[in-house]
């Protein structure tokens, strides 16, 4: 039951993040390494609208707070993309590079700021609850929620609305989208803008209860890669699979062997995917 | 395609930018008696090894290597690990750790590079990741978060133990220049330009990948080791992400794919970083701020500007390529 729990928790944070990496790949091609940075800003900022800027208020100033970092590190991303990553898209060596040294900047700077030991963040409902008894902390289980609640609605957006539709085409066919008139170039900024508005969130929701230091970014980044290795990079419901695959597999391990193998289950993943089954498991094409 | 069957060595070839470099650390070191200054110039040169070592392989097949201190670290911690435990001797150690690492680069050249872009990236920074947390698993050994402290240095005297690193690092700078301009690394560059048109030629590319990764593996293994017997210390922070970000980019400001570009990148932004100690607390934000920015102005880095390219002389002074006419 414990092992059930954890896992759906683990499980859900992990497809918040991969989901929008995934995205960005398959639309932009852009291989974002800067993607845990945003989860890391996420958490972050929620600390700093909070405590600095709106003076540590009630409950209704958190969720604000919550808000506008994630309002921010979503436009933050579409500004580090048109000014840094549009001249030079094409080059995928470029962009890598790019991301992996801006992820590096970002966190020297907030450990500049703000110390290497890290802050913390308040969470947004106190106490736990005890399902099937095992007591399990408010703010982790108020993540399954939402995203039960945030992915139906990012499938509706890209299958229903107009814009979703042309983001969805771009990532099928580029081609193709560009010949029915589709903008590339919006596609991928909205894309941008709403892969790191979800990754932002995820760190703000998880922020409460770990530890907000200056080197979050590095692990979310290696399972985000791992879940869309795993997945099948380009499928979103494959991540989505994966995401909750790899939640419980690291459950599990702790559980059964070592605390401590918990951050190599990702890795080995990576290694065992990318050597047997390049294509993962929802995967269709393999550049 | 008509190669070369055996490739001579020979000054000519040399580019007189890269030869200046090394004079010019040689005699500075040996007219200054500020140590300072020759701690500085020793840890350029280890830079200038990793970067150098890293180019063999990215420079001239563009299958970028993000977990180079898979290499660097691994081969630092088992040179300090024969050291410390079994009292090896620095010149016995070091060649063994860098064959490791060499061999290792084999394997896992052998597993990842049929991978490529973007997934060979981050395979090698996953295999870079899983050592980083191995070294803390099993702290008995490696020390986790303090390292192994107290290897033995090669001389006492400053000025010696640069020379050290001088001399790997101008070895270093010779066999991978003469690699690069024999017919592997004429393969290589082809590799680069189209691996299925190579394949279709007859050549066995991933031989030569492989051959590659093994070499630049080797050479960073000596680096890694250099480094830690230099220091006498080896911890975590050379298995981490950090070191692998910062030889990249020192590489590719430097001008990937010309062995000259990497060194002379290494060299001048090593100096420069540590040359903004005089604002410590600032000191890495303001560094990887102007790495972004050279990456940003330069994505080729700086001896691939188009007016080096466009003009003859630029070309033969800082790369040591001769335009035919």
């Amino acid at each position: 039951m414990e092992i059930l729990i954890i896992g759906a928790v683990r499980g859900a944070l992990y497809s918040l993040i991969a989901v929008g990496f995934v995205l960005i790949f398959s639309v932009g091609g852009i291989l974002n390494l800067a993607h845990g940075t945003y989860y890391m800003l996420g958490a972050y900022l929620t600390y700093i609208f909070y405590t600095l800027v709106l003076g540590a208020g009630g409950i209704n100033l958190l969720i604000l707070s919550v808000l506008l970092a994630v309002l921010s590190v979503g436009i933050f991303a579409c500004l580090m993309y048109y000014i840094l990553l549009r001249p030079y898209i094409h080059s995928l060596t470029y962009v890598m590079v790019m991301t992996l040294a801006l992820a590096l900047f970002v966190s020297e700077v907030m450990s500049l700021l703000f110390g290497v030991s890290g802050t913390s963040v308040p969470s947004l409902i106190e106490g736990s609850m005890t399902i099937g008894g095992v007591k399990i902390i408010n703010q982790q289980l108020i993540l399954i929620p939402i995203t039960a609640l945030i992915l139906p609605s990012l499938w509706y957006f890209l299958k229903r609305t107009k814009m979703g539709q042309s983001i969805d085409a771009v990532s099928q066919e580029r081609t193709g989208a560009i010949l029915m008139g589709v903008s590339v170039e919006t596609a991928t900024l909205i894309t941008t803008g709403l892969s790191a508005t979800l990754a932002a969130l995820a760190g703000a929701l998880i922020a409460p209860v770990s530890s907000v230091v200056p080197e979050m970014w590095l692990f979310p980044l290696i399972k985000a890669f791992a879940i869309a290795i795993l997945g099948g990079m380009g499928s979103l419901v494959g991540s989505i699979i994966a995401s909750f695959l790899i939640g419980y597999a690291e459950v599990l391990s702790s559980f059964l062997i070592n605390e401590q193998l918990t951050e190599l289950v990702a890795l080995v993943v990576i290694i065992l995917v990318l050597i047997f089954k390049p294509s993962g498991i929802m995967g269709y094409k393999l550049r | 395609m008509n190669l070369p069957k055996k490739s001579r060595f020979s000054l000519k070839n040399q580019s007189p930018f890269g030869l200046a470099i090394f004079v010019a650390m040689a005699v500075f070191s040996l007219l200054s008696d500020n140590i300072f200054y020759i701690e500085v110039l020793k840890v350029a040169a280890i830079y200038a090894i990793f970067a150098m070592s890293w180019d063999i392989l990215t420079g001239y097949t563009h299958e970028v290597n993000f977990g180079f201190a898979f290499f660097i670290g691994g081969a630092g911690y088992l040179s300090g690990i024969l050291n410390s435990i079994f009292s090896f001797s620095p010149y016995v150690a070091i060649p063994l750790a860098a064959l490791a690492a060499g061999v290792s680069g084999i394997f896992i050249g052998y597993l990842t590079l049929r991978l490529k872009g973007p997934y060979f990236s981050m395979a090698t920074l996953a295999f870079a990741s899983i050592l980083f947390k191995l070294s803390f698993i099993f702290y008995e050994i490696t020390g986790g978060e303090e390292g192994i402290s107290g290897l033995d240095v090669f001389a006492d005297d400053p000025t010696k133990d640069f020379f050290v690193a001088w001399g790997v690092m101008l070895a270093v700078y010779l066999i991978l220049t003469f690699y690069a301009q024999s017919k592997h690394g004429i393969i290589l560059k082809a590799i680069r330009a189209d691996e299925d048109a190579t394949q279709s030629a007859g050549i066995n590319t991933a031989y030569y990948k492989i051959e590659a990764f093994a070499i630049s593996g080797f050479m960073a293994g000596i680096g890694g080791g250099v480094f830690a017997h230099s220091q006498m210390h080896i911890g975590p922070t050379m298995l981490s992400g950090y070191i692998s970000i910062i030889v990249v980019l020192l590489a590719m400001i430097g001008g990937m794919g010309t062995i000259v570009g990497p060194l002379f990148g290494a060299i001048a932004l090593t100096i420069l970083n540590e040359y903004l100690r005089v604002v410590e607390e600032y000191r890495i934000v303001i560094y990887t701020g102007i790495l972004i920015l050279l990456i940003y102005l330069a994505p080729e880095g700086i001896l691939n500007l188009k007016f080096v390219k466009k003009s003859r002389i630029l070309t033969f002074i800082l790369l040591g390529e001769r335009k035919p006419v």
